[in-house]
């Protein structure tokens, strides 16, 4: 595995981390996904569709997670994707974005 | 007398030499055995052992939301994901080393459980992380292997 492939993974990875942790504050983001802010950039979780390869079916396509960090203006500064961990950070951001914690502990308080 | 002697010469001769073609067969045969099997690990079972690591990686980062509350099921999954650890390592792939290492930290991650008693500490969980991580670069690893004979036909 290449340098940079290892340097992303490990980000994801630690991203993973931080999320669980309830250290990046997710939100829904208006074009889809979540969007949430890390050492003071934004970044944005979301599942993109694209062609499935090899399926034999024409307009096939399978959902894949797509993490972009996002520049001052809300423009996409990089874009990663086809690592493994993003599929655990969309779930997570998910999981924060809707509060289901808090819900969770109110219906177990009532 | 010296055609009796010249005869047990030849014989002598022609079995040790019999001998270092038949160990350079079962070496050949050793050798074509081990990459079949590799082969075969690498076609057959990797992508269903990459899926089952994924899941069981993404599992445990979920359960590291609250370490606390699913330890026992955390314990589990890990289990599952040490099982096909070793499968790796069997397979004596590229992979094998970094499976190796993992199952290292993973006995690691036990033993200071046992150290740290019922509640987790700082370092079990810093440990628990490290884990995901690791599992995280190899399956990532195990994919590009798995693209590679892909490719390879």
């Amino acid at each position: 595995m290449d340098d940079y492939l290892g340097r992303q993974v490990e980000f994801v990875a630690k991203l993973v981390r931080l999320s669980q942790e309830g250290r990046i504050d997710w939100r829904l983001h208006e074009k889809g996904g979540f969007v949430g802010e890390v050492f003071g950039r934004e970044i944005r979780i979301f599942d993109s569709e694209k062609p499935a390869p090899g399926s034999g079916k024409v307009g096939t396509v399978r959902k894949a997670p797509v993490l972009e960090i996002l520049v001052g203006d809300g423009k996409v500064g990089h874009s990663i994707e086809s690592v493994t961990g993003l599929r655990d950070l969309l779930a997570s951001a998910g999981f924060r974005a809707a509060g289901i914690d808090n819900f969770m502990e109110q219906v177990l308080a009532s | 007398m010296s055609g009796l002697a010249q005869l047990n010469d030849w014989v002598a001769v022609s079995a040790n030499w019999l001998g270092i073609i038949s160990l350079a067969v079962s070496t050949y045969a050793a050798v074509t055995i081990s990459r079949i099997r590799r082969d075969i690990v690498g076609r057959v079972t990797l992508p269903a052992i990459i899926s089952a690591l994924e899941d069981g990686n993404g599992q445990l980062s979920a359960m590291l939301k609250d370490f606390d509350a699913s330890h026992r099921s955390f314990e589990v999954t890990l289990s599952v994901c040490e099982a096909n650890l070793r499968t790796i390592v069997s397979s004596r792939s590229q992979a094998t080393p970094r499976a190796k290492s993992l199952i290292g930290d993973i006995a690691a991650f036990r033993k200071g459980r046992l150290s740290s008693g019922a509640q987790a500490t700082a370092l079990d969980i810093d440990r628990a992380w490290a884990i995901y991580g690791s599992l995280s670069g190899l399956v990532e690893e195990l994919k590009r292997i798995t693209h590679l004979h892909q490719v390879g036909g």
